[in-house]
Formats: C-alpha cells, sequence, structure tokens
C-alpha cells in the first residue's frame, strides 16, 4: 500500500467530497432512503469493489482482489461513520439513528460514497493489486535481491557429457565503482594501466579468487573460465593477456579428458605445464576451470592458494547460487532442458 | 634404459613409468599391470603435442613438463631428449620427490644416449 502524503491529502479531499455532497442533500432524501439495514448491503458493497478492480485489471489475481475489496469496504464504513458523526453534528440526531443512516440507509449518501470509494482507494492501493506473478511493473532491478537473479546463463550440449550448465552472474552494478572503458586485461583503450591489472578492485567471489592467487609476486596470470573457455574473472601482471590464454584452458581438459577415458585414469582436475621460463596450471571444479600462469621459480605455496581459492569460488558460489551444482539448477530453472 | 625405469619405480608413491618416442611408439615400458603401454605412449605424446602446438601459436618457451592429476592418479610427462619419459603415480604422492626423481632419471637417460 502507498503511504504517500500526497496520497493521504487525496483520500482526504476525496472523503470529504463524499460526505459533503450527500449532506447537501440530506434533508431532502430524494425519497430513496432505505427501508431496512442489512449487512448484505456491505456483501454487494465488497462485491462491487472487487468487480471494479478486476474490471481495470484483468491480470490481477484473487487474492489481491479480495485484499482491496477489504480495505476499500473498510475505507467506505469509516466514511459512513464520519458522515454520521457530520450528521450528529450538525443537526442533532441520535448518534444510533444517524450511524445507521450513514453507514446503511441513506441512499444516495451510501451510493455516492460506495461509487467513489474504489476510485479514491485505486491510485492508494496500487501496489497491492499491481503485484501480482507475471507482471513486471514490481521488479526492481537495482534492488539487491534482483541483482542475485540477474546474470547470463549458459549451457553446453555435448555428445559425452550430455548438458552442461553455467551461470555467469552480473558484476554488482555500483554507481561508486564507475571507471573508465576498459578491455578484460585491465587496460583501457589508450593503453593506459588501470587499477584492475594492479589488484586494487575487488568485486565478487571470482575477483577475490583470482587477486588472492595474484598476491604471489611469481603470479603473472590468475583466471576463472566457465565451461565455454570464457573469462569470469582475471588477475594480470606485466604485459600477459587474459584474453588469449582463456581458451587454453579448456582445450586441454577436454584433449586430456577425452584420452585419459581411453585409460583406466578418470577425467583430469588439474593440469600442471612446466615451460622453460613458466609454469601453467589449470584446474577444475564443477564447471568452472582457474588457470594460472607463473614463473616457472614459483613456490609450492602457489598450488596452495589455488586450492584455496577454489575454496572461496565454492563457497561464493554457494552462498550466491545455493547448494545445487549448476546443471541441477538450469534443469529446473529451464525446464525444456 | 630398464635400469633408470626401474629405479624410478622404486620411489615412493611411482606406480609405473615408461619411455616413448614423440611420435608415440613406445621404446621402453615398466608400467602398471593396469595401463597398457601403448595406449598410455599414444595419449602422452598427443597430449604433450597438443600443447606444445597451442604455446607455439603463443609464442611461449617449449614444454617441458607436464603434470595431470586425475581423480585416482596422477601422470608426469618429461621430456627426455629421446622422447617422453611417463611416470604415473598415485594420487596422494610427495610431488616435489616425484620431480627431484624424473629430472634424475631424464639426465640419466640423456648421459646413456
Amino acid at each position: 500500500m502507498v503511504d504517500s502524503g500526497k496520497n493521504s491529502r487525496q483520500i482526504l479531499l476525496l472523503s470529504l467530497l463524499v460526505i459533503v455532497i450527500p449532506m447537501t442533500l440530506f434533508p431532502a432524501r430524494l425519497g430513496l432512503g432505505l427501508g431496512k439495514v442489512s449487512l448484505l448491503n456491505l456483501a454487494l458493497e465488497f462485491l462491487f469493489y472487487g468487480f471494479v478492480v478486476y474490471l481495470f485489471n484483468r491480470n490481477v489475481n484473487l487474492g489481491a482482489i479480495v485484499k482491496f475489496a477489504a480495505v476499500t469496504l473498510f475505507f467506505r464504513v469509516v466514511l459512513g461513520v464520519v458522515f454520521a458523526v457530520t450528521i450528529v453534528g450538525l443537526f442533532e440526531m441520535d448518534f444510533q439513528v444517524a450511524l445507521k443512516l450513514g453507514v446503511f440507509s441513506y441512499l444516495p449518501g451510501v451510493i455516492i460514497q460506495a461509487i467513489a470509494a474504489p476510485f479514491i482507494m485505486k491510485e492508494p492501493l496500487k501496489s497491492v493489486y499491481e503485484q501480482t506473478p507475471g507482471r513486471l511493473s514490481g521488479f526492481d532491478p537495482s534492488s539487491q535481491e534482483a541483482q542475485k537473479l540477474m546474470g547470463t546463463t549458459s549451457f553446453v550440449v555435448s555428445k559425452s557429457k550430455g548438458v552442461e550448465g553455467s551461470i555467469i552472474p552480473q558484476q554488482p552494478h555500483k554507481k561508486k565503482d564507475i571507471k573508465p572503458e576498459t578491455s578484460l586485461d585491465g587496460r583501457n583503450k589508450a593503453g593506459i594501466a588501470t587499477s584492475q591489472d594492479q589488484g586494487n578492485t575487488v568485486q565478487n567471489g571470482f575477483d577475490k579468487a583470482t587477486h588472492y592467487i595474484g598476491e604471489l609476486a611469481s603470479v603473472e596470470l590468475a583466471c576463472v573460465i566457465d565451461s565455454e573457455g570464457l573469462l569470469m574473472s582475471n588477475f594480470t601482471r606485466n604485459d600477459i593477456i587474459a584474453e588469449d590464454w582463456a581458451p587454453f584452458a579448456l582445450i586441454h581438459f577436454q584433449d586430456s579428458s577425452s584420452l585419459l577415458s581411453r585409460t583406466s585414469l578418470d577425467s583430469p582436475v588439474k593440469i600442471d605445464f612446466t615451460l622453460d621460463d613458466k609454469r601453467v596450471i589449470i584446474s577444475r571444479d564443477g564447471p568452472l576451470f582457474l588457470m594460472v600462469v607463473a614463473n616457472r621459480e614459483s613456490e609450492d605455496l602457489l598450488n596452495i592458494r589455488v586450492n584455496q581459492s577454489h575454496e572461496m569460488i565454492r563457497s561464493y558460489l554457494n552462498e550466491r547460487y545455493g547448494e545445487l551444482p549448476f546443471n541441477k539448477v538450469e534443469k529446473e530453472n529451464v525446464s525444456s532442458t | 634404459m630398464y635400469q633408470v625405469l626401474n629405479d624410478l619405480n622404486k620411489t615412493s608413491g611411482v606406480t609405473g613409468s615408461m619411455l616413448v618416442g614423440k611420435d608415440g611408439i613406445v621404446i621402453a615400458a615398466d608400467l602398471d599391470e593396469r595401463l597398457e603401454s601403448e595406449t598410455v605412449g599414444a595419449l602422452a605424446a598427443s597430449i604433450t603435442d597438443n600443447i606444445q602446438k597451442s604455446l607455439d601459436r603463443m609464442d611461449t618457451s617449449p614444454l617441458s613438463q607436464v603434470t595431470i592429476e586425475a581423480d585416482n592418479a596422477k601422470m608426469f610427462f618429461s621430456d627426455a631428449g629421446i622422447g617422453i619419459l611417463v611416470v604415473t603415480t598415485e594420487k596422494q604422492v610427495n610431488i616435489g620427490l616425484i620431480r627431484l626423481e624424473i629430472k634424475n632419471a631424464v639426465s640419466k637417460l640423456k648421459i646413456s644416449n
């Protein structure tokens, strides 16, 4: 329910109007006074209010109709009571009689108030009847809940592995963090290094994991790669280009998996290449790969950091997407798969 | 050559070793009976060749060693000059010690040839 000052003033003004208009007609009654007081009148009013809200909002659900009708009926009764009090004040009538007249019996007043009530309450109760499934008007993309739901979902279908899904979360959009346009390796179009390649910007669990590995001086590249070989987060040092290395992880894991499957060995979980001057570690955890390029002389602490980074990524995924593995989430959300 | 492989297999955690040519043809093998030497030889040659080709495209230095960690074992592929030295180990091994033993074996193989 909207409870702003503007709506309150609007309700007050219109309420006074629907009270004052019958007051001017009160002495005459127009010969239309109801013969008896009946709760059936209130039930009919309730149905009328429900019908009005349904007429103007065809997508509204039953719960919202009932809520709107109940609140509007309450408002109409309150109007009737105020009307009765006004009658007592102006015409020195007995309060009980005035109450019956104001709420139930005085036809021009009751009719005017009953007809006007849903239209008076339409705007203040907009949030009630518009928060129904299938309507996006209540969806605020900037809300924290919405940020959790938004992202890019992708899945890969392969003959050997079936359907593998992954969710690439959208980077949290913070106005404070607006930076100059940069490429994924943290360099802007002018080629000037930004804070990203200096390891100063930490945005999500993936960034934290890559920056944690990057704290080691020997590390030149640490990146998280999804099941399609696309970068999800990266830390780079020197002139190494993350986009060039990212597909490397996927290609070699697929190659090694297909070859190892012909032996009694299971699929690989970690591949470690040693070159003359570099060392490359590619490790997999579920649908994600973590690739690290470091100097050959890097200490064994690197492996420990890689394992710890996997833990960080895992806990971040659990925290953000729940305990379910990605492919299960995908199957639940996309029924056709 | 078999002596070098035999010595290597005595290292704690090592389950087998073999020497395979860069074309995948087995030169000498002393592998765990669960693994077929021809298959592993072809696998080693294929994996190292694929990796080397990828690295060439990225203008990096030549490959000298590859370690693959599977769910139930580890495999080490090392350039031994005349071919690739393949060492298979259990999953939980002292990697530093294995690498040292492999380095030692590679130098012995290079001397013997």
